[in-house]
């Protein structure tokens, strides 16, 4: 007896062994999340931009295109990473996309060289400006995308989403880094949401909706009413302003989440009109973006910018550049530094409710999940310019 | 052999066999991991350079000791058979001085080449006539020397080397116990005539008496089997320790009058003595362990009694160290240096570190529990538990001892150093020692050892 009792004892004590591996596991987790933010720290550095180059046959496909004077074309793009998300760019298509619009003649401007085009003040343009956006505040489109721009002598617009900024996901560009990137000279930082990027519930069958674009419904309350509607959505913006303030920095123009002011009247048609309001008086202009968006023009409000997704190629882009471009005829006229003309239109311009369904963007990305966290809100304030 | 040590002649069954295999799998799979851990963290070093150094150098340390002493190999008998003295100081000592005297004339080792020297420093009790009753039925072997009135125990060390003229001195703890073949295994190292100093390997004998002396049986194992070897590679291993080790006369006579009256700022250094007699000896000559030499000791069985004699330790480790510093670069040896320098200057450093990392930055800089530190030091816990398993022949569960001690150190013995420091001058022994030996060993009452023996005879019996 005594003997079983002490073989079963030796036996249940060499569980010890793999029991003492249990701490390694169940750290595991916790180192690799230690070794992420780490590599976000210290692995976060803008890549080499790839050697590209247009080859002879497409240089000569994509002739110069007439300058368009009076009118920008605006782009917009998302991530730059490599796997086909439907929304981000790989690198290399990006390199080779700002090589061809180098190739063009293009030159980018500022935001601020926009927004003065956009209001008619006196502002030198180069031949042929382009406004060249991001979306979001990803990391990986400024790590990707910064050294190609240098090389091309090119500059770029990162709309950000303060909420992301704050929740600390690693995957968003933090404040330090932003300011880095606009003391290089190379960027702009501009607003895209402060909480506002997400969905949420539309209506009683669960439809969901973009933050701004629609009223929200919950259980208890019902349909929210369009004084709530705009209560939420002006506090937002009012956030976003604020943080933006409070870093310093001046919005020249505000890109809506999802490319949506609820134009597609999700369940209120007053939404369009009062957002597209909201957003004129508070930024001045507003993107939104499809296939086949039109060139900017002076003006205040609505504002499109060409969209490039995932696999969208050379042709497509040179395609809807040659589409909104002046004829070949007036090509002789264009190289002249072009002078904005003053703005003939001083009334308010309101958004267009009635423009064609734009399309979404489907940012759905599998690896980036990770809903923005709400964090606490503004507090309401009340003195809200509305 | 001593009926005391009956218990660890035991033999590894076929489940041990595998344990032990799979022990080790697991100590080469983790000590690789903290490498690669380390690797991926690397340019840490731009970033953050003096944690990140501190944490490399303190794995490349631990992992360098482990593959180090993979290249110990113990000493091949030479049929080494010199004269041989075992100096034994007593102070006080009535109860255990017969019975550890006549443990050593049993020794596994010819009669005429070995003498014991008995020393007794002004007792005030039967230590004399203990010794002198053992010297009675020895036939001249044993020698007694009576100090007669207390002059420390280097003094009386000291005078037992002065009176007697063999080849090589042992000391020997008189709380320690012999194994039959220890101290021919001991001296076949002397067979290299470099060779001036070995020191033999300590188990502790009242291993199953508290959790704290469970905690010390894993701790000296890896002291032993892994630090100690490591050093032995190149020659320098840096404290012989008091409980068994061997010096060759002409190695201490020059250093032993400086070494009997050493002073450490201004005060005589009454401990310490192992320490100081090997830094004597590492100057000139080479020191190595001898694995297969064991001795079993007894070592403290309180928390209080624990304290004061690390505190001890440390503070004889304070004065070495600066001594070691002064020549051990002059050995020639870049790898046993830089280990020796290395060794001092961690002690130094990670108390900062631990405030740093467990306190600092949690609290005042809200880096959150600091788990990766403590699964660091819960690696390196392991890693020696591992050690153990992986070189005992029985499984035991023992091994999680070695895995609570690194905790026990990282939040009581750390904090330490700084206090031996500032109190390195000090010859208070705390608890006043009766024994030569290892430095501190407490004296236990009579009845103490009779408990203690009586519980191992029920554990060897059932």
């Amino acid at each position: 007896m005594n003997r079983l009792k002490r073989t079963l004892r030796d036996r249940v004590r060499l569980l010890l062994l793999p029991l003492s591996v249990a701490p390694f596991i169940a750290a595991g987790p916790a180192v690799m999340a230690s070794h992420d933010r780490y590599l976000r720290k210290h692995d976060s550095g803008p890549l080499p931009a790839p050697v590209v180059a247009l080859s002879a046959a497409e240089q000569q496909r994509f002739a110069k295109l007439p300058a368009a004077p009076g009118q920008v074309p605006v782009l917009v793009w998302h991530g730059i990473r490599n796997g086909n998300d439907g929304v981000s760019t790989t690198q290399r298509a990006f390199a080779r996309q700002v090589a061809l619009l180098k190739h063009l003649g293009f030159t980018a401007i500022s935001t601020r060289q926009w927004s003065d085009f956009r209001a008619g003040r006196p502002v030198t343009l180069p031949a042929r400006p382009i406004l060249l956006t991001f979306d979001d505040g990803w990391l990986d489109a400024y790590r990707g995308a910064d050294k190609v721009l240098a090389r091309n002598d090119m500059r770029a617009a990162m709309f950000v989403i303060t909420g992301a900024i704050h929740s600390g996901d690693p995957d968003y560009l933090t404040w330090s880094e932003l300011h880095g990137m606009q003391n290089s000279g190379r960027w702009d930082i501009e607003p895209h949401a402060a909480e506002g990027h997400r969905q949420i519930t539309a209506a009683p069958d669960g439809t969901q909706a973009p933050y701004y674009a629609a009223r929200k419904f919950t259980r208890s309350q019902g349909r929210e009413s369009l004084a709530d509607w705009e209560r939420r959505a002006g506090d937002d913006l009012f956030a976003l302003r604020k943080t933006f303030e409070a870093q310093g920095i001046t919005p020249h123009a505000f890109a809506v989440p999802y490319s949506d002011y609820g134009q597609g009247v999700r369940n209120d048609p007053e939404i369009p009109g009062l957002l597209a309001n909201l957003l004129t008086r508070q930024f001045g202009s507003f993107f939104v973006q499809s296939s086949d968006a039109a060139f900017t023009t002076p003006g205040r409000g609505l504002a499109q910018r060409f969209e490039l997704r995932s696999g969208i190629g050379l042709d497509q882009l040179y395609a809807w550049l040659r589409r909104h471009s002046p004829a070949a005829s007036s090509t002789a006229a264009a190289t002249a530094p072009q002078r904005a003309r003053p703005a003939v239109r001083k009334e308010r311009t309101r958004a267009h409710p009635g423009r064609a369904q734009h399309q979404r963007v489907q940012r759905k990305r599998a690896h980036r999940k990770r809903a923005h966290r709400s964090h606490a809100r503004h507090p309401r304030n009340t003195t809200t310019k509305r | 052999m001593d009926e005391r040590l009956a218990h660890l002649r035991v033999r590894p069954t076929f489940v041990d066999r595998v344990v032990r295999l799979l022990a080790v799998a697991y100590l080469v799979a983790l000590l690789a991991a903290v490498v690669a851990y380390k690797g991926a963290f690397l340019d840490a070093l731009t970033t953050d350079p003096w944690f990140t150094a501190y944490g490399i150098v303190v794995s490349t340390y631990i992992v360098s000791r482990f593959a180090f002493s993979l290249f110990y190999r113990t000493g091949k008998d030479r049929g080494m058979e010199p004269h041989v003295a075992i100096v034994m100081p007593g102070f006080n000592e009535q109860e255990a001085i017969g019975s550890s005297l006549r443990s050593l004339l049993a020794l596994d080792y010819p009669a005429h080449k070995l003498e014991i020297v008995a020393v007794n420093d002004g007792s005030t009790d039967n230590t004399l006539a203990e010794m002198r009753a053992v010297a009675a039925e020895a036939d001249g072997r044993v020698q007694v020397i009576d100090l007669g009135v207390n002059q420390g125990k280097r003094a009386a060390m000291a005078a037992g080397i002065r009176a007697t003229g063999a080849e090589i001195i042992a000391f020997v703890d008189s709380d320690s116990v012999l194994e039959p073949d220890a101290l021919h295994r001991l001296v076949q190292g002397f067979a290299d005539r470099k060779v001036g100093a070995i020191c033999g390997h300590a188990d502790v004998l009242n291993l199953r008496e508290s959790w704290l002396t469970k905690m010390q049986g894993v701790r000296y194992f890896v002291a032993f089997r892994v630090v100690k070897a490591a050093e032995s590679i190149f020659n320098a291993v840096t404290c012989c320790s008091g409980c068994f080790s061997a010096y060759r006369r002409t190695a201490i006579l020059p250093h032993l009058d400086w070494w009997e009256h050493q002073t450490f700022l201004g005060r005589p250094s009454t401990f310490g003595d192992d320490r100081s007699l090997t830094n004597c000896v590492l100057r000139d000559w080479k020191v190595r362990y001898e694995a297969t030499a064991i001795s079993h000791t007894i070592v403290p069985t309180t928390f209080k009694q624990f304290m004061t004699q690390q505190l001890r330790w440390k503070r004889s480790w304070t004065r070495e160290s600066l001594i070691i510093s002064t020549f051990i670069w002059r050995k020639k040896n870049p790898l046993a240096s830089i280990a020796v320098y290395v060794g001092a200057i961690l002690p130094l450093v990670a108390p900062f570190i631990a405030v740093r990392t467990l306190l600092w930055q949690p609290i005042m800089a809200g880096a959150g529990f600091p788990a990766i530190y403590l699964l660091g030091v819960y690696a390196m816990a392991v890693a020696y538990g591992l050690y153990y398993v992986a070189r005992r022949p029985r499984y035991d569960g023992l091994w999680v001892y070695g895995i609570a001690f690194c905790f026990f150190y990282l939040f009581f013995l750390l904090w330490q150093t700084y206090w031996a420091i500032a109190t390195a001058r000090s010859s208070s022994w705390g608890t006043r020692p009766a024994t030569a030996g290892m430095e501190d060993i407490p004296v236990m009452t009579a009845a103490e050892r009779a408990a203690v023996e009586e519980r191992r005879l029920v554990e060897v019996a059932s």
